[in-house]
């Protein structure tokens, strides 16, 4: 293994990164709105009422998931991830923001969204994939939300499928995929996002049709578009922001995909001990096989969907010794055999 | 358990504190105290612990209800009870002489008129539980389950429906007509959270459930299925008749003017309605067409190009 260059830095779970006042405050506010009481809200979090109006407050990932844990908790009606899904773009983040409401088509909206996304969505990674039939958008966790994800994706998700619907002045056929099984109030979710959404699909992902991208979208101010632009990028240039540890060990491994990497190869790469690059992860109530899993998950659906590579060469190029050792693993990761995840990827939802 | 629903009662419950209190002054002043080995703990502890319980279920009672003439003879029931099991547990901790006729007279006495006042309170709290019940008309069947109800509109939600249909598709013969059922969509409410925020959108929520059930029949049930989706039940409704009253539904809120909280501006609605009739004894599947019907009403734009 070549490598052992040590990467540039990282946040891990109790550095202070999110800005306490966007999205953070929208909750807060959403969920007073709902009458759950603001000591019980901030329980644990270490978060005061003022710390929310004031505008320079950072919140760290582990504080954001206890507040998580709590709205979820006290949310009887167990909706307020939509709702809060629902008002997060575009949102008052910024430039970023008047980028994102004066996109001209669903491809610059996405673009936005990727690009400046430590503005729009510090929570979790967007990730966008496009073939000729379809154009995926993947989320994988930036920073370590532990029991917070199921929460947070389906926010992030019907925040997008919400914001480009109102845009594009109508219902885009999004489908949606979510990796934790079917909760108990399913039908929320579909009168959100319509019937075509699969639970316990072993990936956060949406998935829309390519030809869509480029519809365009109604009258967008140039002048406006091309300043906000300027302004967001000198904001990502000012800001210097860093990945989460846990996202900064994804893209390691999947940077070196042709030869999966080990644990020890990826600590040298962050300047760490296994052991303290372990302790880290589980700070972020993660671990290093999750991570290598989902990577492996990620890029042998890649393969088979976008790249249409067969089983076998899948199998190969993950090192699995063989086809059988492979769907085993496949099946450990999704639930189902790669064929089986194949039909239902298909997605014969649209009924 | 917070005490801040006691407010509307607190005039009984200083009453009843006072009394308790002057009791247990007499007592001492008038008694003589008994030394540790005469007390009877078992006695302490049965009669003890019947005063206590008897407190808390007053409390409850008393935080669940507003004040008014049936708080006021079910607190003085109550009272009393409390009073006499009180008395009688102080003279396990003091000795009274033969003379003291007042401490079993406290014994006694208020247990029977307590009793008595207890079940006139509770029968007239029988009598408002019906009037209340004919307001609840149209949010519940012949179930209640507090835990399914919606926070926002007070309707109750999609896992009662599915056991109310359950329910009903349980009864039928074939001398029924089996049930319809209604979903009605909201269009663009969406819109509305964004321009006016969340806290507008559920006002109006709430304001179109609340027009939903003026305009259903008394054996009808309204719910909320989910986000802007309510559901109306049909019992017994074949489909002409639950078309008719979907028209009819979806008329009178596009009659409605509601006005917003801060600007009180006019927002229009209009909603879309799906309609199925039982078919089988699935209540899941009676769900799913009627959403599917509302989808083609909405003009195929949920389901798309789909795949």
């Amino acid at each position: 293994m070549k490598s052992q260059e040590v990467l540039p830095g990282f946040y891990t779970a109790e550095d202070r990164v999110l800005a306490s006042h966007h999205q953070v405050a929208l909750l807060i506010e959403l969920a007073r709105s709902r009458h759950i009481p603001e000591d019980r809200l901030l329980r644990n979090t270490g978060l005061f009422p003022s710390d929310i109006r004031s505008a320079n407050h950072k919140l760290s990932v582990s504080a954001f998931r206890r507040l998580i844990t709590n709205v979820a908790d006290m949310d009887r009606s167990s909706t307020l991830n939509l709702l809060w899904g629902s008002q997060l773009f575009p949102g008052h983040y910024g430039s970023p923001s008047t980028l994102l409401v004066n996109a001209g088509n669903l491809m610059e909206f996405l673009d936005t969204l990727v690009r400046f996304r430590f503005f729009l969505c510090p929570f979790m990674a967007p990730n966008l994939v496009k073939d000729d039939q379809w154009t995926y958008l993947y989320w994988i966790d930036a920073g370590g939300l532990g029991r917070a994800k199921p929460f947070v994706v389906t926010a992030l998700m019907s925040g997008v499928s919400s914001a480009s619907n109102w845009l594009a002045g109508r219902t885009l056929p999004w489908q949606i995929f979510l990796k934790h099984p079917q909760p108990k109030n399913s039908s929320e979710y579909s009168v959100a996002f319509g019937d075509r959404l699969r639970f316990s699909a072993g990936i956060n992902l949406m998935r829309i049709e390519s030809q869509l991208l480029f519809e365009p979208w109604g009258s967008v101010s140039e002048l406006v578009r091309a300043s906000a632009l300027s302004e967001s990028v000198e904001l990502l240039d000012s800001a210097k922001p860093v990945y989460g540890l846990p996202e900064l060990v994804y893209r390691v491994l999947l940077s070196n995909s042709s030869k999966f990497t080990s644990l020890q190869t990826v600590s040298d790469c962050l300047g760490m001990s296994p052991a303290t690059l372990k302790r880290r992860l589980k700070e972020c109530e993660t671990s290093y096989q999750t991570i290598y899993d989902n990577a492996r998950l990620h890029l042998s659906l890649y393969r088979f969907y976008v790249e249409g590579w067969s089983q076998d060469a899948v199998a190969k190029s993950l090192d699995c010794c063989n086809g059988a050792n492979f769907r085993r693993m496949f099946k450990r990761w999704t639930g189902l055999t790669p064929s089986e995840y194949r039909s239902c990827f298909r997605l014969d939802l649209a009924r | 358990m917070s005490l801040t629903g006691l407010k509307p009662h607190r005039a009984q419950l200083l009453l009843l504190a006072v009394v308790t209190n002057t009791s247990l002054v007499a007592s001492l002043i008038l008694g003589e105290v008994k030394t540790w080995g005469e007390i009877d703990w078992l006695d302490v502890f049965g009669e003890g612990g019947t005063a206590a319980m008897l407190l808390t279920w007053l409390i409850f009672i008393l935080r669940s209800r507003p004040a008014g003439r049936v708080s006021t003879i079910l607190t003085a029931g109550f009272g009393l009870v409390f009073l006499a099991l009180w008395q009688d547990n102080l003279d396990e901790f003091i000795r009274f002489a033969n003379s003291q006729w007042w401490d079993t007279w406290l014994e006694s006495v208020p247990l029977p008129i307590g009793m008595a006042l207890v079940t006139w309170g509770m029968y007239h709290w029988h009598e408002e539980q019906l009037v209340i019940q004919d307001q609840l008309r149209g949010r519940e069947l012949s179930v209640r389950e507090h835990k399914q109800v919606d926070s926002v509109t007070k309707l109750s939600r999609s896992d009662y429906l599915k056991s109310q249909i359950e329910a009903e598709l349980e009864n039928l013969d074939d001398r029924i007509v089996p049930p319809s059922l209604l979903m009605v969509d909201v269009d663009g409410f969406d819109l509305v959270n964004r321009e006016y925020g969340t806290r507008e959108g559920d006002r109006l929520l709430k304001v179109i459930g609340d027009l939903l059930l003026m305009n259903v029949r008394r054996h009808d049930l309204v719910c909320r299925f989910a986000g802007d989706r309510f559901a109306v039940l049909l019992p017994g409704t074949g489909e002409a008749a639950a078309r008719l009253m979907a028209g009819e539904i979806s008329d009178a809120i596009s009659h409605l003017a509601y006005k917003s909280a801060v600007q009180g501006n006019t927002i229009r609605v209009s909603v879309s309605v799906g309609l199925a009739q039982a078919k089988s004894l699935d209540a899941t599947e009676l769900m799913e067409r009627a959403n599917r019907s509302l989808a083609q009403a909405k003009g195929c734009s949920h389901h798309g190009n789909a795949a």
